[in-house]
């Protein structure tokens, strides 16, 4: 999956979890631009990401995103290594 | 966890435009409560169960009949935190035929929301009280 696929479909995720259609899924957003984007709805964007991309993350991967460009490289990594098993 | 529980797999897909339908419950003149249970009939993920959940919230704060779903005012008494669970609670409440309204005090104040004849839980006169307490917590 390249990235533009996965920002794709991170737009579709960020529409769905804040019940929001007009959320840009760009490379520096994070959460101080979204309103509701909280500590509980990150676990439930997590929860959704890992779910729709069929990866698992742990809770330092996690703690170290700052932007969806540092979730994308993660996710990029992560199904890369997942076709390569 | 077996696939058969948390993607609740007895129950129907929802519909494509689970959002769009539910958004227009919002402004519709119809039997909001029937509409709901219909909505929470099938497998909801934790999205559509918080959306659901959120709409509940929405008529009952907008004064909005929500019949026939059967009110029940439940507190949760909890040492862990529970915001996740909530919206789970109420939407599938939704399914079984229940307006569920939860109750939930702040965090880990277990003893005095119970023994406090004026706290949040108290005044609120609950229909039911959920203790849900974590061992590790009980000492």
């Amino acid at each position: 999956m390249d990235e533009p696929q996965i920002y794709a479909r991170l737009a579709e995720i960020f529409q769905d979890v804040f019940d929001e259609d007009s959320i840009a899924v760009t490379p520096e957003l994070s959460a101080k631009d979204v309103d509701g984007w909280d500590s509980l709805t990150h676990i439930r964007l997590m929860l959704t990401v890992e779910k729709a991309f069929k990866i698992k993350f742990s809770v330092p991967e996690i703690g170290k995103l700052e932007n969806v460009g540092d979730l994308v490289m993660l996710i990029k990594a992560r199904t890369l290594k997942k076709q390569l098993q | 966890m077996n696939s058969l529980y948390s993607e609740l797999q007895w129950l129907p897909r929802p519909p494509r435009e689970f959002r769009e339908r539910l958004r227009d419950l919002e402004n519709s003149a119809g039997q909001l409560g029937r509409e709901l249970q219909s909505l929470a009939l099938h497998a909801l993920d934790v999205n559509q169960l918080t959306k659901l959940a959120k709409t509940i919230g929405k008529a009952r704060a907008d004064g909005r009949s929500l019949e026939p779903l059967v009110p029940l005012r439940l507190a949760v008494l909890s040492n862990s935190t529970i915001d996740l669970i909530v919206p789970a609670l109420v939407a599938s409440a939704a399914r079984h035929g229940i307006a569920l309204e939860v109750i939930q005090p702040s965090y880990d104040q277990v003893a005095q929301e119970a023994l406090t004849p004026g706290s949040k839980v108290n005044s609120s006169k609950p229909d039911a009280v959920l203790l849900a307490l974590d061992y590790r917590a009980l000492r």
